[in-house]
């Protein structure tokens, strides 16, 4: 009985030993090919683009590397959110990486939405510091249960750790620097009419807006060029309305920082409707908001040809 | 509370306080109060039903025992049994037995709407029904004399309602069940030690194993021709598994319960997938429905000392009987039909045969049941062989079926290292499983060894638990 107790014990302490270390030092396993640590590792980047699957999906790292001056890194994880994204930002910039121009996904959803983690591979390539706050941000916007706590701390990537690397062999040969290597076929207009919309959100999010806020802030203390930018979605997506107010409220957002702007480089804003993409082509989608590898070359060219006019 | 496996320990952990505070005498009496308050916990209304099919059936048990003549024992059993037996038709079986005369009408030519109820299923009514008729056929057949008084009364209700029991059984017999109860359950440092290895086991089953692949198993069953064929074989494979663990997992934990309760509790499973053949199988899996149907369906139909077709209508009569217990729906009866008609073509195993022989037979004995599971699994009988006629016709080994196959798992890129860690549980679970089957490890190694197991085991729970899935299989049964 006493033997059942201590090894019942012993392994529960092991657990708890095993998560510190985890939360604390799995970032310095060998980097991948995407997320934070690898560009942390890099140590500098002219160009750092910091979005969700719109920026994956969206960017090029082929026409970017081939068309920006400098080095291009896109930081993409699913459903990044402004609020993470700056905490994203000020963690590597205090890691030591050096950037030049920033890069920002305006995604009227994700700035809508409560603050949560919604990719784990965030945790993997954060210290626990970054995490006890990115908890605190959700827990005190969104609710976030006991559950929530164990899943965020206890079981989150333990998957990918226990199978680091195989896995981690697999996933990377999928990106170079951050943008996707994988090919992603187009659409049909009936098939993009068939899919249900996105719904509609109460407004903006006031944490995300502080995540803007941070984000000009930081771009401004370290002197950095700031572009926000839309990555263009399907004509449907334009056409819908509760879309269109949260893109609307999401650009006098930007706008408004813009307008207060102190920072030694520049700030800019580019939509998809500033560029001559054609948004009415099924083909340049795999969904409502997502682009085909055709779509995505097609506007990360003219993407990088807007921001070579404008310097 | 019955869905979830946490709550039903926290609350075990109250019971226990409570039992091991209270003299030995009253222990059982915690063990009714308990198993009442559990009931209650799930719908108060159902407590009426299943304590009242239990009151009935005890009193007659008490009518079987006292009558005169056969025919008169015959009666009171009918009394006892057909009650319940008619509780258990109409809430579980009366839309099934409808929708089918319906169709059988349509058959022939007339249409009409038939009635059908719209009612909860009694918590565990296929166990408690199955547990009070063995106990009024015992009294019946002079095997066991009833239970008598108020202290009979409410053992008979702690057997029939006993709550670690009551969602999935194992369906005990009541001979070993109200001994035990009789004799006081007291604490036994062994058995209770034994108790808590079971449910650490039974969890690391159900958490760490069973919901892991039910994500995969759903979404693969729920739409098969949207993958490839190697996602739909290695669904129903995948399945095969779920089930095991789901299952034995749940009998581990209600054994383990027990055993904290100082009840023993005969075993559920054998390592049921290491069996060389059908029959083999069956003597390993759920072993207390299967050897209660062996004891009062195929034996009192006459069982193997009848003429061979006779016999045949007898061991394919007790599996239709098993496949309608599971649920009702034909899918069950036609798995259950399968397994018959296997049971009856199989012949039984050489034990001399050549290790590779063994494993060639363990195999086929695997595939075969995993093709079985998928009637089990499938909404529908077209809908099972529309499954398995893609798992052939759909089947190949590209590249990007390969990866196909593995994104259901969870969808994005993180698929592979949920496979490959899904992968590498059921290989631990089969050294597990094998060392308790063929292990030859003892004394002090042995006891290093199940000392790695348990550390092991509460080591994969936590940190590898999927606990987000609730309920058990087999409670929908």
């Amino acid at each position: 009985m006493k033997r059942i107790l201590l090894t019942i014990g012993g392994a529960l302490l092991a657990a708890f030993l095993l998560v510190v270390l985890k939360n604390e030092y799995a970032r310095l396993l060998p980097v991948s090919t995407y997320g934070m640590q690898a560009a942390i590792e890099r140590g500098e980047t002219e160009n750092l683009f910091i979005g969700s699957s719109m920026f994956r999906q969206g960017l090029s790292i082929d026409v970017l590397e081939e068309e920006l001056p400098g080095s291009s890194y896109i930081l993409s994880y699913n459903g990044n959110q402004p609020a993470l994204m700056a905490m994203e930002l000020a963690y590597m910039l205090e890691e030591g990486l050096e950037v030049k121009n920033l890069y920002i996904d305006l995604y009227p959803y994700t700035a809508a939405a409560d603050p949560w983690i919604s990719d784990t591979k965030i945790l993997l390539d954060t210290d626990l510091d970054f995490k006890i706050q990115a908890w605190r941000l959700m827990a005190e916007n969104s609710g976030a249960s006991f559950s929530d706590f164990f899943e965020f701390f206890v079981t989150a990537n333990n998957e990918q750790l226990l199978t680091y690397p195989i896995n981690n062999a697999l996933v990377s040969s999928q990106f170079r620097n951050g943008g996707t290597l994988l090919q992603q076929e187009g659409s049909t207009r009936e098939e993009l009419y068939a899919l249900g919309m996105l719904g509609s959100r109460n407004g903006l999010h006031e944490a995300q807006m502080e995540g803007y806020g941070k984000i000009a802030a930081l771009a401004e203390e370290y002197g950095l060029n700031l572009y926000f930018l839309e990555t263009p979605k399907y004509e449907r997506m334009y056409a819908d309305p509760d879309y269109m107010e949260l893109y609307q409220l999401c650009l006098e957002e930007v706008q408004r920082l813009k307008a207060e702007w102190n920072g030694s480089g520049s700030f800019e804003v580019l939509c998809a409707e500033d560029l001559d993409f054609d948004s009415s082509d099924a083909g340049n989608f795999q969904d409502l908001i997502h682009l085909s590898s055709a779509g995505r070359t097609e506007y990360t060219r003219l993407l990088c040809g807007a921001l070579k006019s404008r310097d | 509370m019955t869905s979830n496996v946490m709550l039903t320990l926290a609350f075990l952990a109250g019971v226990l306080a409570v039992f091991y505070l209270t003299p030995k005498a009253g222990r059982r009496w915690i063990l009714l109060a308990a198993s009442l308050l559990f009931y209650l916990s799930a719908d108060p209304r159902l407590l009426l039903l299943s304590g009242g099919s239990a009151l009935w059936s005890f009193a007659a048990g008490i009518g079987t025992e006292r009558a005169g003549t056969k025919k008169e024992k015959r009666i009171w059993l009918a009394a006892a049994v057909l009650p319940v037996l008619l509780v258990l038709f109409v809430f579980k079986y009366f839309n099934f037995f409808m929708d089918s005369v319906a169709s059988v009408l349509a058959l022939a030519g007339i249409s009409g709407s038939v009635p059908s109820l719209s009612l909860l299923l009694p918590l565990g009514i296929s166990y408690y029904t199955f547990k009070i008729i063995s106990y009024n056929a015992d009294i019946f057949l002079g095997k066991r004399e009833a239970e008598k008084g108020l202290s009979g009364c409410g053992a008979y209700l702690t057997y029939v309602l006993f709550f670690p029991q009551i969602v999935s059984g194992p369906i005990e017999r009541s001979e070993s069940f109200l001994a035990q109860l009789h004799a006081g359950p007291a604490y036994d440092a062994g058995l209770f030690a034994e108790g808590l290895q079971r449910i650490v086991l039974g969890l690391f089953k159900k958490m760490v194993i069973a919901n892991r692949l039910s994500g995969y198993v759903d979404a693969v069953f729920a739409a098969p021709e949207a993958y490839p064929g190697l996602a739909c074989v290695m669904a129903a494979f995948f399945y095969s598994f779920q089930l095991y663990c789901d299952f034995s997992g749940y009998s581990d934990i209600a054994i383990g319960m027990g055993n904290l309760l100082g009840i023993r509790s005969r075993e559920n499973f054998a390592c049921p997938y290491f069996s060389r053949g059908i029959k083999e199988f069956w003597s390993r899996w759920h072993i207390s429905l299967s050897s209660w149907l062996k004891d009062y369906i195929y034996i009192p139909l006459g069982g193997s000392r009848v003429s061979s077709f006779r016999h045949g209508v007898n061991v394919l009569a007790t599996f239709l009987v098993s496949g309608l217990w599971h649920g009702a729906s034909w899918t069950y009866v036609i798995w259950g039909g399968i397994h018959g008609v296997w049971n009856l073509i199989s012949r039984k195993k050489d034990p001399d045969s050549s290790l590779a022989r063994r494993i060639w037979q363990t195999l086929v004995t695997f595939c075969g049941v995993t093709v079985g599971w998928v009637f089990f699994r499938a909404e529908s009988f077209a809908g099972a062989l529309a499954f398995l006629k893609h798992a052939v016709t759909g089947f190949s080994l590209s590249y990007a079926d390969i990866q196909n196959s593995i994104l259901p798992f969870t969808g994005d890129n993180t698929c592979a290292a949920y496979f490959l860690t899904a992968c590498g549980f059921l290989f631990f679970l089969f050294l597990y499983e094998r060392e308790r089957v063929y292990g030859r490890t003892r004394g002090k190694e042995g006891a290093w060894l199940s000392v790695f197991w348990l550390a092991f085991m509460t080591l994969s729970i936590v940190l590898f638990g999927v606990f987000g899935v609730s309920g058990f299989l087999y409670a929908n049964f």
